[in-house]
Parts: C-alpha cells; structure tokens; sequence
C-alpha cells in the first residue's frame, strides 16, 4: 500500500509541476529554486505536447518537397516551387482544360513528384531531371496527360512509370517530333486504344499519356484503384514481342464489345488484357470479373497475326468467368452473332421409327423404340450435366461473394490509415479564459495581482517641523540584507507547509 | 479503422470547441488594482517575499487538488480506505 502511495505522490508531484508552468502567477527571477521549475515545466509541456500531438510542427513537413518546376501549358505561369494554390492552372489549349487546382510536389523514396488537388483537374507539366520521371497522381478522373520538360532532351523511347505509394502505372508517351505519334516502349509496352492526337515535338517537350492499365500495388493495404475514374471505359492491351498500335486510329486493332452494344469508338468496354505469345494462339484474360455475356473479339486486319485458337480465361487465368460464347471476326462493323459458338447445348430429335396410333380396336403393336429410347437417354444425360452445371456455377457465385465479404471485413480491419490527433488541438484561451473552466486560472490571476517588484520604505519624518530640513528615512540601503531575510521567509514559509502538509499523507482522515 | 477514429475525434473536438465558445469569459481575470495600491505592494514585496510565497501557493494548491482527485478516485475503486 506504500508503493501505491507513493507512486501516487510521485504522480502527483509531475502533475504539479506541469500544470504549475501553465497556471504560474507571476515572475519570479531571484530564486533558484522556481527557476529550476520553470525549466523542468517547460521540458515537460514540451514533452506532453509533443506526445499528444500538439505541436504546431508540421510546416517542417516542407523539407520534404523537392525542386520541382511546375509549369502552366504554353509557359504562361512558372511556379517554381512548393505547393501551389489557387487559380494557377487557369489555362486552355486545344485539348487540355487546365482548371482550377492546387498543385503539391513533394518527394516520395527520392523522386519527386507532383499531385494535383482536386483530383478531377486535368493537371500539369512537371520539369524533371534527365530520363526520369515520377509523378504522383492519385484517383485522378478523366485523362491524365503531364507534359514533360526537360532542359536536355529525352533519348527516344523512354519507359516511364507514375509511382505512387499505392500503385505503380507505366506511362505511354507519343513522341510527334515527325507528326507520327509513335509508341514510346519498344518492347514491353502497354498500349492504349487512344491514339497520340499528333501532339506536337518541340522545344524538348514530349507529351505523356497516363492511362490506368498495366498499374500494380506496391502495398496490399492501400487503395489499389485505377488512377483514373472511368476505369469501365478503358482497357489496355499488353503486346508481348511484337509492337503493334492498339489504338482506333486506322492502323489497326482490336476492339472488345459485350452484349450491350455500348462499345464506341472512343471509349472501350470493360478492361481486358491480351496477351499474344504469337504461337498461334490468343488467350483473353479478363483483368477484373467483367460480367460479360458474349464477348466479340474483332482483328481489325493484322495480316500477320491471326488467332487460330481463343481462350478466354478469368483474370487470374484459371477458368472461363461468365463468357458464354466467343466469336471472332475480321470485320469491325460486323455485329451479326449467327457465327458465334454458341455455349448453348442442343438435343437431336431424332427418331428412328413411327408409331400409327389412329383407328380403334384392339390387337398388337409393332415396332423399333430404339431410336426413341436412345435420344431420351442422350437428352437426360445433357440435361442433367445442365443442371450440374447450373449449380456448380451458382456454388461458384456465392463463393465469391462470401469472398467478397471476407475481403471488405479484413480491409476494415487493416486500414493503415495514420490516426491523426490534430483535430484534438484546442485553443488554450477557449479553456483558461471561459468560466467556469477558468477557476484554476482565475486564482492563479488573482493571486499575480499581488506579486510587484521589491521598493525600499522611504518616507519623510517632519519631526522638527523645519521643512528645510525635513529627515528623510531611506531603507534602500538595506536592499541586500533584506533578499536574505526574504530568501528565510520564503524558506520558513515552505518548511512551515510541509509540515503541515503531512495530514494530507493520512488517508483516513477526513477532507 | 484509422479513418473510423479520425472521424470520431474530429466530431469530438468540433463539439467541444463550440460549447467552448458560447460560454462566457471570466469575470475574475478583468479585475485590476489601483496605482496606489500597487506602490503600496511594493513595499510589501520589499519585506516580505509576496512573489515566491504566491507562487508556491499556487504549486500548493494545484498539488493538494491532484492530491484530492486522486485519492477520490482511489477510494471509489475500494484502493485505500
């Protein structure tokens, strides 16, 4: 029980000390003794503060921000630094709509980079160092395009990546220094439906095309979504040895349309993945669970590349995922579905004899039921390979949905997201000056009142009643003797507290 | 979970800053001394440590209230008698 006591006294005593910084009356220099309180107060305020969150620190946060050279299209406005706000990007061109944004730079793992706020503007050029780039965009909606300046020029054909703490997404840039939009990645790049617009080469600026394919998380627990919105309306196409435009553009193709027909030119429907290995053989991975009912695969006439096998596998490449029927055509204005290999099973009606069942009477009848029995038979057998069908798919759809549940629990769970004490910062006059909270502070002020700086007696003694000679009693001249009588007052007054203090050590006695 | 908990202590702390503020100032820290009474504390001062005694005082006071609230939750959770 004296453990407990006295670490409750030791408690006490810091708790003293740290709220005694903050309710301290007045100043009191002369005494060594509140003077090393002071110190102590204040490493303790310090402390706590910095603890609970409460330091007002955060501009250093800034030395984080690397020179990063933000430039307006067409050299408007040059922002040379840090974090910009306001109608900087107020710009148009002709296929750019700059809006009103905040535009942050900042450095992530070495890189810099910049981000852009709100996240639906259409962003920014960003000045980066020879043959790098990264650039930070998050849940961007619509394009992104950054255009890129460098003071030395890019080699040709550059791999770019916008690295994110949560994705990593290829950049496929257009290099129009000869009006021919041309593919920057030579070998491994991710092609895009969208053609280069002849984006104009010159003054050592190159124009890049950020689109959400090919991106990759770096941390499972973070938001692995498409930089961009509308992600139901683009795909990508990744072409292994062989560089081919993907895009609409006349050169040549492919286009994917579901069911619903709501395939167009300029936007594509649910994101696929085509791999060839030019093997022959084409195999369609679905990069998501795409509810597709027939999926439509067009060769807009490569000559040399031709599909004589389809395999259309769920994202993950293990199995077919809602693709019922597949059909391949060389015409893109083809949307006749009579050549579609059909899924669907047929049973052959096919009997092998007649029975004549008119008249009446009795007597014996003749005939072969073989035929009959047999595509009977054949049709109870597909059928009920049908129905294991049928319930091994709906198996499969319920498994994906406790799946799903099991995922959106976990990522509750796991959100990594930092708990951010700023909100909890209060004014502390909110709280000292506003009655009654101010009770603690209110004695505290109005014991100050009586805290002035030490002045000596000194009066005039009209004894004689000869004001010529008045007789003045100045007892400055015992300033020094009287800090030592006072330093002993203050001494006996402390050691008389103490003494008194020791009733409050008795537990059992009363209030 | 983090931003479940950012959520919740946004709420707390906008709830707590406007109660805050519609209560009214101190009276108490508006009150000021008179001239004379402050050439008179100085006298005061010069005899008598009134700053260091003032000081303590609060230090006193603060730690018998810690002292007080301590020992009050202490005796509600049955530690001492």
């Amino acid at each position: 029980m004296k453990k407990i006591r006295n670490c409750i006294i030791s408690v006490m005593l810091i708790l003293t000390f740290t709220i005694f910084g903050i309710s301290h009356p007045c100043e009191v220099k002369a005494n060594p003794l509140v003077a090393g309180y002071t110190i102590g107060v204040a490493e303790a305020i310090a402390s706590l503060l910095m603890l609970a969150g409460v330091s007002g620190l955060k501009n250093g946060d800034t030395e984080h921000y690397a020179n990063c050279m933000v430039t307006a299209y067409k050299g408007i406005r040059t922002v040379p630094f840090g974090v910009v706000q306001g109608n900087v990007l107020n710009l148009t061109s002709d296929f750019i709509n700059f809006v009103e944004g905040n535009v942050k730079c900042f450095q992530i793992a070495g890189d810099i980079g910049c981000n852009v706020d709100p996240k639906s503007v259409y962003p920014m050029s960003v000045e980066v160092p020879y043959g790098q780039l990264n650039i930070s965009s998050y849940k961007f909606t619509g394009y992104g395009i950054y255009q890129v300046t460098t003071k030395n020029g890019l080699s040709p054909y550059p791999q770019f990546y916008v690295n994110t703490p949560s994705w990593t997404c290829p950049a496929y840039a257009y290099l129009s220094g000869d009006n021919t939009t041309k593919p920057v990645s030579a070998t491994n790049g991710y092609f895009n439906k969208n053609n280069g617009y002849g984006l104009t080469y010159s003054n050592n600026t190159f124009y890049i095309y950020v689109y959400p394919s090919g991106f990759q998380t770096n941390k499972d627990s973070y938001y692995a979504g498409y930089p961009f919105a509308n992600t139901i309306d683009r795909f990508s196409v990744k072409v292994m040895n062989s560089i081919r435009n993907m895009a609409y553009n006349g050169y040549g193709g492919y286009g994917f349309r579901d069911s619903n027909d709501d395939y167009d030119s300029s936007y594509g429907t649910p994101p696929i993945n085509l791999i060839s290995n030019h093997d022959g053989g084409c195999v369609f991975s679905l990069m998501d669970n795409s509810n597709f009912d027939i999926l439509k695969v067009y060769d807009y006439g490569f000559d040399d590349f031709s599909c004589t096998n389809l395999y259309i596998n769920n994202y993950d490449n293990t199995k077919i995922s809602n693709v019922t029927s597949v059909k391949v055509s060389t015409d893109a204005t083809d949307t006749d579905l009579s050549n579609v290999v059909s899924g669907a099973t047929t049973i052959p009606v096919d009997s092998a004899g007649t029975i004549d069942l008119t008249g009446t009477g009795t007597g014996t009848q003749t005939g072969d039921y073989t035929g009959i029995l047999n595509n009977i038979w054949t049709g109870i057998q597909t059928g009920a390979t049908d129905i294991v069908n049928a319930i091994s798919t709906a198996l499969s759809g319920v498994s994906t949905g406790v799946s799903s549940i099991a995922s959106a629990i976990s990522g509750f769970f796991t959100d990594t997201t930092d708990i951010n004490t700023d909100s909890l910062n209060v004014d502390v006059d909110l709280v000292t000056k506003k009655f009654p909270f101010s009770g603690p502070w209110d004695v505290s002020y109005l014991l100050g009142l009586f805290c002035a700086d030490p002045v000596a007696p000194k009066f005039t003694l009209d004894i004689w009643h000869n004001k010529a000679q008045p007789v003045v009693v100045d007892l400055s001249i015992y300033n020094d003797l009287m800090a030592v009588v006072r330093q002993f007052e203050f001494i006996g007054f402390v050691c008389l507290f103490v003494w008194k203090s020791r009733g409050l050590m008795n537990t059992e006695g009363g209030d | 979970m983090g931003k479940l908990i950012n959520t919740i202590l946004n709420l707390l702390s906008k709830a707590v800053k406007v109660i805050l503020v519609l209560l009214p100032d101190s009276p108490f820290q508006k009150i000021q001394l008179g001239d004379g009474v402050k050439s008179f504390l100085g006298v005061i001062n010069w005899v008598v440590p009134v700053g260091e005694i003032v000081t303590f005082l609060s230090l006193y006071i603060v730690a018998v209230s810690t002292w007080y609230g301590v020992r009050w939750i202490l005796r509600f959770t049955k530690y001492i008698q």
